[in-house]
C-alpha cells in the first residue's frame, strides 16, 4: 500500500486551504467584512501563475492550442509573486465595493453576487482564460525540460515546499496580529466610529486588509495550480468559498491557530475523510451522496457542540474592563444584529 | 424593434417565476433577519415532490400547491428544530450562515439519493402560443404570470390589511416593543417561515415548468438570482423583490438581444451592482434603513 | 426583559424607524464572581473541544479500518470507473461504469484473466481537476490490484491523464479534447472520436447530406469537450455555406426565450447544435413553445446519451426528437457477431447499472469501453501479467491486422487462439480498431437519430473528413 501519493495531496490541500482561509480570516475575522467572492482571489492566483507559466499563447509553450488573452514564460517564484500581485489589486477592487457601509450580511450577499458574475465572465469569453475548459497542462514549477509528469519525489518535494510556505505565512501573520496595525484592525472591528475618532483611517485599513487577504488567496490558488497542473472554473464555485468559512468558523475566527485547526478539520478530516466511508452497494452515486450528507451532518455537529469555534479568539487583556457590545438574542428566532 | 418589445415580454414572464421565490426569500429576512443559504435546495426539493406526484397522474397545478405546503411545513420544521435551538446555544449570525450551508448539503444530496443526478420533466398541456401585438404570449407563460401576479397581490393584502399582517410588520420593525405589545413572537416567526417557505415551493415548480427539464443541481444555479433580485429591488420589501425580478428579468433578455447571449446573465449582476453602488439600500425603501444595513 | 413605556399601537409600531432601533445593545450582565466565571468557562471550553475531537476521532478511525478491510486480498483485480458521479455532468460516471461492467461479468464467467477475477469501481471526481486529484491519489495509494481505469472524462482529464500515464496504469479513456490528439501518453487509448474530428463531420453533414447553405449555430462554448461547433462552423464555410447567426449561450439560463425568437427569424435551413442537456431542454421547450421546432439539427454523440435524450424528450416530447440527429463515429459492427455477444452481455447488467436505458446498446462509449475491456484481458493474457506496466505495450498489436493473424471478435476466442498459440486481431462490438501512435482514432462518422429506436440516418467515411480537418486544424 503506497501511501506516498496521497498523503502528499492531503498535505498541500490542506495547507492551500489554509493559507486561504487565513486569508479570508484576516478578511473577516479580523475586520468584520463577509467577503462571499473570497474565492476568486483563489482562482485569480491560480489562473496568473497558470499563464506565466505557459508562456504567450501564441508560443511554443502552449502545447494544447488553449486560448488566453496573455502569457509569459517566468521562472519560479515569479509566477506566485505575479498571483499575489494580481490578488492583491483584485482585493482592493473589491474592497471598494465593500467600503460602502453596508451591514455585515447584506455585504455578504453584494460578495456572492460578486463572485459569480466573475464565474460568468470567465465562462462567456472563451478568450479571456479558456471558457469553461478551463488551463490545462501547466508545468509545476522547478520541474526540469517541462516534464509534466514528476515522480513521488516531487510530490514530496512539492508538499515540502509548501509546508514551508505555510509557515512562512503563519509567522508573517502573527506578527502582523501583533503589531500596532493588527490592533488597528481589531479597533475598527470592534467599534468603528470610536476607531475613526481615534484618527484611524479606515477606510485605508478596510482596503488594506482587503489587498493582504486577496494577496493570501492568490498564493493558495497559485500552490494548487503547480500542483494540479490544471485549473478550471468547476473549480471554484462559490460553494468553495462556503467551505473556507466554515473553516473559519468552526475552527475559531479571529486567530491563526483557531484557523489552522478549523483548516484541518473541515478540508482534511471532513473533506478527505469521508471518502474513506465504505461503498454501499453497487450504486457508486449513493455513496458519494452519503460522503456529502455526512460532511453537512458533521458541520453542524461541530457548529452545535462548539459554537464559538473550536478555539475562539483570545479576548485581548486590555479589553477586559470594558464590556464589549453584544449581540443580543432572542429565543424566539429574531437575531438583532448591532 | 418590435423584437425589443417580445423580449421585453419574455423578461416580464421570467419575473413572475423568479419572483415568486424572491418575494418568499425577503419576507423571511424581512422578519426573522435570518439568511436562509438553504433555500435553493428547498426550492429544487420542491420541484422534485410536484414531480413525484406528477407522475403518478396528478396535474401539475395541484401538485404545486402540495410542493407549495410541503416546503411551508418543513422550512418551519427547519426553523423550529435547527436555527432557533442554534440561535439559543449561541451562534453568531455567521454561525448561522455556516449551519445554513451543512443544511444546504444535506438537502441537496438527500435529494439526489432519492431521486438521483438525471433530469426529469413534469407532464402537462403546455398550450399554444399566440401574438398580441409584438408579444409572444403561451398559455402555461401566462398562467405562471398569473399566479405569480395573485400570490404578490395576496402577500400584499395580508401585510397591509390583516391584523396578523401587521404583526409580521411589527415584528420586522421592532421585535421588542412587538412582544412587550402582545404580539406572539413565535407565531408570527412560523407562520413568516411557512408563508417563505411555501412561495419558495411555488417558485421551485414553477422554475421546473419554465426549464422543461431539470435535475437536482438546479437549486444552486436559482438561488443567487433570486437573492439578486430581492436585495436589488430592496430588501425586506416584497414589491422590492417583484421590481428586482422584473429588472433582472427583462435585463437579461434585452442583453440576449441587443449585446450578446453569452453576457446576458452578466449584465442582470452587472446592474445590481451599480445599483448598490449608487443606492445599497436597493431601488424601493425596505427594512435596509431601519436596521443600518445600508447607510 | 426590559418594560417599555412607550404606548402598545401596531400603527405605532410601524412606524418606528431609526438607528435607535438597532442600535440597542445589551450586556447579559455577569453570572457569579469573574474568577468562578473563568473558570466554569474553561471547563466547558474543555469539554466542548474534548466532544468534539471525540466524535472526528471516532469518524475516522471507523471510516479508515473499514477501508483497510474493504480491499481483496488481491485476487480480485480492480478497473476503476474514474468521472464525475455527482454534479452537473453525474451521467458521465454512470456511462464510465457501463463501460465496465458488462466485459467484467463476461470474462469472470469465462474463469476470469490469469485466475484472478475483475470487478468494477467507481471513482468520483466530481467532474473538475481540483476535486479529482485527491480521489486519484486515494485510488492510486492501493494499486497493488488496480488493472486498469475507464476513464477520464473531458472535464478531469487534462490533470488525471499525466498522473496515471506517470504511474503506468492505462487507460481507456472518454476525453474528447485535441490536446490528445498530439501528445504522446503511452498508457493513454481512446477509441471515441476526438471533439474537433466531429465538428468537421457536423459539417460536413450538413452540406452534403441535408444541402443546407444557411446554417445556424447554437452552442455553450466547450459545452461538450472542446467544443464542437467552432470546428463545424468552420468546415461549413470552408465548404462555401453561410453562417447566418452564431449565437453563444450561457449554460444554465432560466430562458432563452429571446435567443429563440432570433434563431426563428433567421431562417436557417439547419441548425448547429452544441448544448448540454439542461440548457437544451430550456431551449428546445422555448422553441416548441414559440411554433419553431421544425429545423434540421445535428449535434455531437452527447446528443444520443441517454441523459440528453431524456431530458430534451421529456421537455419537447418524444416524437419531436425526430429533427435532432447525433454526429458520432461509425464502423458497420452494429449487427455483427461481436456486437450481439456484447448486446447479451449489456442487457444481463443492465440491473446493475444505476444510468442504464436502452441507448447503451449502440453508445459509442459503451461498446468502445466493452472493446477495451476485452483487449485488456487478451493483452493480459498474451503478456501472462496482469500488470499494466507490462501489458500495455501489447494493447495496440491485438488490433492491428497482420498475416497469419486469426481474427477474433469475443474474449472467449481470442483466448483460445492464444491458447493455441495464435497471434490475434481483435475487432469487437465497435468494428475494425484503427489507431495512430498517439492511441487516438478517427474514422467514419455517421449521423444517428436520437431516442429508442436510435439508427444510422447517413455515414461519412475518414476521407470526407481528414483532409478537412488537418486543414482547419493546421
Amino acid at each position: 500500500m503506497n501511501w506516498g501519493f496521497f498523503a502528499t495531496t492531503v498535505i498541500i490541500y490542506v495547507v492551500t486551504s489554509l493559507i486561504a482561509a487565513w486569508g479570508l480570516d484576516l478578511q473577516f475575522g479580523s475586520t468584520g467584512v463577509l467577503n462571499f467572492s473570497f474565492i476568486i482571489f483563489v482562482a485569480a492566483g491560480a489562473y496568473t501563475a497558470a499563464i506565466l507559466t505557459l508562456g504567450s499563447p501564441s508560443g511554443p509553450g502552449n502545447v494544447a492550442q488553449q486560448q488566453y488573452f496573455a502569457g509569459a514564460t517566468l521562472p519560479f517564484p515569479l509566477p506566485w509573486i505575479g498571483a499575489m500581485v494580481v490578488g492583491g489589486i483584485l482585493g482592493l477592487l473589491v474592497g471598494l465595493v465593500a467600503l460602502k457601509r453596508l451591514r455585515g450580511d447584506y455585504e455578504a450577499i453584494v460578495m456572492l453576487v460578486v463572485s459569480l458574475m466573475a464565474l460568468y465572465i470567465v465562462l462567456s469569453d472563451v478568450g479571456f482564460l479558456n471558457g469553461a475548459s478551463g488551463l490545462a497542462l501547466i508545468p509545476s514549477p522547478l520541474q526540469s525540460g517541462g516534464n509534466l509528469t514528476g515522480g513521488t519525489g516531487y510530490g514530496w518535494f512539492y508538499s515540502g515546499l509548501t509546508v514551508v510556505v505555510g509557515v512562512i505565512v503563519g509567522f508573517v501573520m502573527h506578527r502582523l496580529m501583533e503589531s500596532p496595525l493588527g490592533r488597528a484592525l481589531r479597533a475598527v472591528r470592534e467599534n468603528e466610529r470610536a476607531a475613526e475618532a481615534m484618527g484611524r483611517n479606515t477606510a485605508a485599513l478596510r482596503l488594506l486588509v482587503f489587498a493582504l487577504g486577496g494577496s493570501l488567496g492568490a498564493l493558495s490558488g497559485a500552490i494548487l495550480v503547480g500542483f494540479i497542473n490544471a485549473w478550471s472554473p468547476g473549480a471554484w464555485g462559490f460553494a468553495e468559498t462556503f467551505l473556507l468559512f466554515a473553516a473559519v468558523i468552526v475552527g475559531g475566527q479571529g486567530n491563526l491557530v483557531g484557523v489552522a485547526v478549523g483548516a484541518f478539520i473541515i478540508f482534511g478530516l471532513i473533506i478527505q475523510g469521508v471518502l474513506f466511508l465504505p461503498q454501499i452497494g453497487g450504486d457508486s452515486a449513493l455513496t458519494e451522496c452519503l460522503q456529502w450528507i455526512t460532511a453537512g451532518l458533521l458541520i453542524l455537529l461541530s457548529m452545535w457542540l462548539r459554537p464559538q469555534g473550536i478555539i475562539p479568539e483570545r479576548r485581548r487583556r486590555l479589553s477586559r474592563w470594558i464590556a464589549p457590545a453584544r449581540r443580543k438574542r432572542n429565543g424566539s428566532g429574531l437575531l438583532r444584529w448591532r | 424593434m418590435s423584437l425589443v418589445i417580445e423580449a421585453a415580454g419574455f423578461g416580464v414572464v421570467t419575473a413572475g417565476v423568479v419572483a415568486l421565490a424572491a418575494v418568499g426569500f425577503t419576507l423571511q429576512f424581512a422578519i426573522t433577519n435570518i439568511f436562509n443559504v438553504a433555500v435553493g435546495s428547498q426550492l429544487t426539493l420542491a420541484a422534485f415532490i410536484a414531480y413525484a406526484l406528477n407522475r403518478t397522474g396528478v396535474s401539475i397545478w395541484y401538485a404545486m400547491i402540495a410542493a407549495g405546503l410541503f416546503t411551508g411545513v418543513t422550512s418551519v420544521l427547519l426553523n423550529r428544530m435547527i436555527f432557533q435551538p442554534f440561535l439559543r446555544r449561541g451562534t453568531s449570525f455567521f454561525g448561522l450562515v455556516v449551519v445554513g450551508i451543512a443544511l444546504l448539503l444535506i438537502i441537496q444530496f438527500s435529494s439526489q439519493a432519492i431521486w438521483g443526478a438525471s433530469f426529469v420533466s413534469y407532464q402537462f398541456n403546455a398550450g399554444g402560443v399566440f401574438k398580441w401585438g409584438p408579444l409572444l404570449l403561451n398559455r402555461t407563460s401566462l398562467i405562471l404570470l398569473g399566479i405569480a401576479a395573485g400570490t404578490m397581490v395576496a402577500v400584499h393584502l395580508l401585510l397591509t390589511y390583516t391584523r396578523f399582517g401587521k404583526s409580521m410588520r411589527a415584528t420586522a420593525a421592532d421585535p421588542e416593543l412587538a412582544s412587550s405589545c402582545g404580539i406572539r413572537i413565535q407565531l408570527v416567526t412560523d407562520a413568516t417561515w411557512f408563508l417563505a417557505g411555501m412561495l419558495s415551493g411555488l417558485g421551485g415548480v414553477a422554475f421546473g415548468m419554465t426549464l422543461g427539464a431539470f435535475s437536482v443541481s438546479m437549486g444552486s444555479t436559482f438561488l443567487v438570482i433570486i437573492v439578486a433580485a430581492a436585495i436589488l429591488g430592496g430588501v425586506g420589501q416584497a414589491y422590492g423583490a417583484m421590481l428586482g425580478a422584473l429588472v433582472v428579468g427583462i435585463a437579461t433578455e434585452e442583453t440576449s438581444l441587443l449585446v450578446s447571449s453569452a453576457y446576458s446573465q452578466v449584465a442582470a449582476f452587472i446592474i445590481l451592482i451599480l445599483v448598490l453602488v449608487v443606492r445599497p439600500e436597493g431601488i424601493l425603501p425596505g427594512v435596509a434603513r431601519y436596521r443600518g444595513i445600508a447607510t | 426583559m426590559l418594560k417599555d413605556t412607550r404606548t402598545c399601537s401596531l400603527e405605532r409600531d410601524l412606524q418606528a424607524a431609526g438607528p435607535s432601533a438597532s442600535g440597542r445593545s445589551i450586556n447579559p450582565g455577569a453570572g457569579g464572581p469573574p474568577r468562578l466565571a473563568r473558570a466554569r468557562r474553561a471547563r466547558r471550553a474543555l469539554a466542548g473541544t474534548l466532544a468534539v475531537a471525540t466524535v472526528f476521532a471516532v469518524a475516522t478511525v471507523f471510516a479508515v479500518a473499514t477501508a483497510s478491510s474493504s480491499s481483496a486480498a488481491g485476487s480480485t483485480l480492480e478497473v476503476a470507473a474514474v468521472g464525475p458521479f455527482t454534479g452537473p455532468d453525474a451521467e458521465f460516471g454512470a456511462l464510465a461504469m457501463g463501460m465496465c461492467v458488462p466485459a467484467a461479468n463476461t470474462i469472470n464467467a469465462d474463469g476470469g484473466v490469469l485466475g484472478h477475477k475483475l470487478s468494477c469501481i467507481p471513482v468520483d471526481t466530481r467532474g473538475d481537476p481540483a476535486d479529482a486529484i485527491p480521489v486519484v491519489a486515494k485510488l492510486l495509494a492501493n494499486r497493488s490490484s488496480l488493472a486498469a481505469v475507464d476513464g477520464p472524462t473531458s472535464d478531469e482529464a487534462a490533470a488525471v491523464v499525466p498522473i496515471f500515464n506517470r504511474e503506468k496504469v492505462t487507460m481507456f479513456a472518454s476525453a474528447g479534447q485535441s490536446e490528445f490528439d498530439k501528445i504522446h501518453f503511452p498508457y493513454f487509448w481512446r477509441l471515441t472520436p476526438p471533439d474537433a474530428a466531429t465538428g468537421v463531420a457536423e459539417g460536413v453533414w450538413v452540406w452534403t447530406k441535408l444541402h443546407a447553405k444557411r446554417v445556424a449555430a447554437v452552442y455553450v462554448p466547450a459545452a461538450t469537450g472542446q467544443g464542437n461547433d467552432p470546428n463545424a462552423i468552420a468546415a461549413f464555410k470552408h465548404l462555401g455555406g453561410t453562417v447566418v447567426l452564431n449565437q453563444e449561450l450561457t449554460a444554465g439560463s432560466s430562458s432563452y426565450s429571446t435567443e429563440v425568437a432570433q434563431l426563428i427569424r433567421s431562417k436557417p435551413q439547419a441548425v448547429l447544435l452544441d448544448l448540454d442537456s439542461a440548457t437544451a431542454a430550456t431551449y428546445l421547450s422555448e422553441l416548441k413553445q414559440q411554433g419553431g421546432l421544425h429545423f434540421p439539427f445535428i449535434a455531437s454523440e452527447t446528443a444520443s446519451e441517454a441523459e440528453w435524450v431524456t431530458a430534451v424528450g421529456g421537455a419537447i416530447g418524444q416524437s419531436n426528437l425526430k429533427y435532432i440527429q447525433a454526429m458520432e463515429g461509425y464502423e458497420t459492427s452494429i449487427g455483427s457477431a461481436a456486437w450481439v455477444a456484447y448486446r447479451t452481455a449489456m442487457t444481463a447488467a443492465s440491473k446493475q447499472l444505476s444510468g442504464y436505458s436502452s441507448e447503451y446498446l449502440t453508445d459509442p462509449y459503451e461498446l468502445t469501453g466493452w472493446d477495451f475491456m476485452n483487449l485488456m484481458a487478451l493483452a493480459m493474457l498474451s503478456k501472462h501479467s496482469t500488470d499494466p506496466a507490462v501489458y500495455n505495450s501489447a494493447i495496440l498489436g491485438l488490433t492491428q491486422p497482420g498475416a497469419g493473424k486469426t481474427v477474433v471478435h469475443t474474449f472467449q476466442e481470442g483466448k483460445q487462439a492464444i491458447a493455441s498459440g495464435h497471434q490475434i486481431q481483435y475487432v469487437g462490438a465497435s468494428g475494425r480498431i484503427v489507431l495512430d501512435s498517439f492511441h487516438s482514432t478517427t474514422g467514419a462518422f455517421a449521423a444517428f437519430t436520437i431516442g429508442p429506436h436510435s439508427h444510422p440516418a447517413g455515414i461519412l467515411t475518414a476521407g470526407q473528413i481528414t483532409p478537412l480537418l488537418s486543414h482547419i486544424l493546421k
